[in-house]
């Protein structure tokens, strides 16, 4: 699946937007209000959806390896994880769903995603 | 007669004393005069030079007698401050060897109640001149330049302890310093890490994997210890990371090695730490985990290589 897919079905706005050349193709979504949680994932690829909004968001997602950052429930982020952001050039987009909303809006892309996998495997 | 000093008060100014040699602290400068000179003059010799004694010398400095103020004062009670010296001189003089040990001259000078003592050469030529203060003086400079001299081995034990990690050969070395509840520094380590790693084009599973356990060890010290400092040793096999804090420790480490467990407050925990998962992902993020955690301070240890050799060892769960 796209970047750009997972953002439209999420509706959400970009607050730092992606760079030119940055990967599009995306291979998992880590959905978690706890950083330990992404700390833990072994997912590659991927997509944080999370409703914390400290810089410490960032430097998760740098350290993972995660493609973006959608931050839920509409809540807008300080400028330091703006900032941070940028730095580490990881874009960061807006949605207004809560975190399961979110999930469910794009579980049958994540879906359609592992099951054309299971068949390129089987 | 030996003076007994208890042990508990030997200090190093007593270790001086015994260290150090009459002719270490003796004023060289001398002030003498000779035999013919007369008690005035003594008297005007020792206000001019602000002492309260004078060596009478003959020929050759071999000392004759000694005037004092006490010596001035008699002369003048019997209108006698013209006499000649050798008149009103104490002729007994207590003197000690410059060879001497420093301890003795300053029992001599505590025992007989004096406040100088001639110093005499093997040839019983006069040398020097010993007070109380030449003695507090030489004892001070002497612990002075001992504790310069620790100083200096400190210094030197440090630099030889820093090079032997900073300068060894194709041995990078990142060092973070962190200080307690510091969130906002938080990542810089791990970041560094991550920097590094990319530049020396590892593994990117590999990178991720030394960034993870890097932020969460630099978490751990942020929110659980009084401060820190956090290292990380690249070199061509892999890179190890070594984290120590200044305490308050870990109570039961096998508690906090278990998934879930966490001491975090919710002040913590509204900011998303404190799953209790930091010690156990790193230990999975590492080719090699070590901690030691004693109220001193904890210290952990993780090596991650470039070529694992069963990568599939580090799986991680999958949570989310």
């Amino acid at each position: 699946m796209e970047l750009q897919e997972i953002i439209q079905l999420l509706d959400a706005e970009p607050l730092v937007a992606p760079e030119p050349g940055h990967p599009y193709s995306v291979h998992d979504v880590c959905a978690a209000d706890l950083l330990s949680d992404i700390l833990a994932t072994k997912k590659r690829d991927f997509v944080i959806l999370t409703g914390l909004v400290t810089p410490q968001v960032i430097r998760v997602a740098e350290a993972t390896d995660a493609l973006g950052v959608v931050i839920v429930r509409g809540k807008t982020p300080p400028e330091a994880t703006l900032e941070a952001a940028r730095k580490s050039r990881i874009p960061v987009w807006r949605c207004s769903m809560q975190l399961f909303e979110s999930c469910v809006a794009l579980a049958p892309l994540v879906d359609e995603k592992r099951s054309e996998e299971s068949k390129a495997h089987s | 007669m030996r003076t007994r000093i208890d042990p508990v008060s030997y200090t190093p100014f007593h270790e001086a004393l015994y260290d150090l040699r009459v002719r270490d602290a003796m004023s060289k400068n001398l002030i003498v005069l000779g035999p013919d000179a007369t008690m005035l003059e003594a008297q005007v010799s020792m206000r001019d030079h602000r002492i309260s004694g004078i060596p009478i010398v003959t020929d050759g400095n071999k000392l004759a007698g000694l005037v004092s103020i006490q010596d001035v004062i008699e002369a003048l009670v019997a209108n006698d401050i013209h006499a000649p010296v050798d008149k009103w001189m104490t002729q007994k003089v207590c003197t000690v060897r410059e060879k001497f040990p420093l301890i003795q001259a300053v029992k001599e000078l505590q025992k007989k109640g004096f406040g100088r003592l001639p110093v005499l050469n093997a040839d019983d030529v006069l040398v020097g001149m010993l007070t109380n203060n030449d003695v507090t003086r030489a004892v001070m400079l002497r612990l002075n330049e001992e504790a310069k001299a620790a100083e200096r081995r400190e210094a030197d034990l440090l630099a030889r302890s820093m090079t032997a990690t900073q300068e060894r050969p194709g041995i990078e070395r990142i060092e973070v310093r962190v200080e307690p509840m510091d969130l906002d520094a938080a990542g810089t380590f791990a970041g560094l890490v991550k920097k590094a790693l990319k530049n020396r084009g590892v593994p990117p599973d590999v990178a991720r994997r030394a960034a993870i356990a890097a932020y969460e060890v630099e978490v751990n010290v942020i929110l659980h210890s009084m401060g820190g400092i956090l290292e990380a040793f690249l070199s061509g096999q892999g890179i190890t990371i070594l984290s120590r804090d200044r305490g308050p420790g870990i109570p039961n480490v096998d508690d906090a090695m278990k998934e879930g467990f966490s001491t975090a407050n919710e002040v913590v925990r509204a900011l998303g730490f404190g799953a209790g998962m930091g010690l156990p992902n790193m230990k999975r993020c590492s080719d090699e985990f070590s901690i030691s955690a004693p109220a001193s301070g904890t210290t952990v240890t993780m090596k991650i290589l470039f070529n694992p050799p069963a990568p599939a060892s580090h799986a991680v769960q999958e949570n989310t």
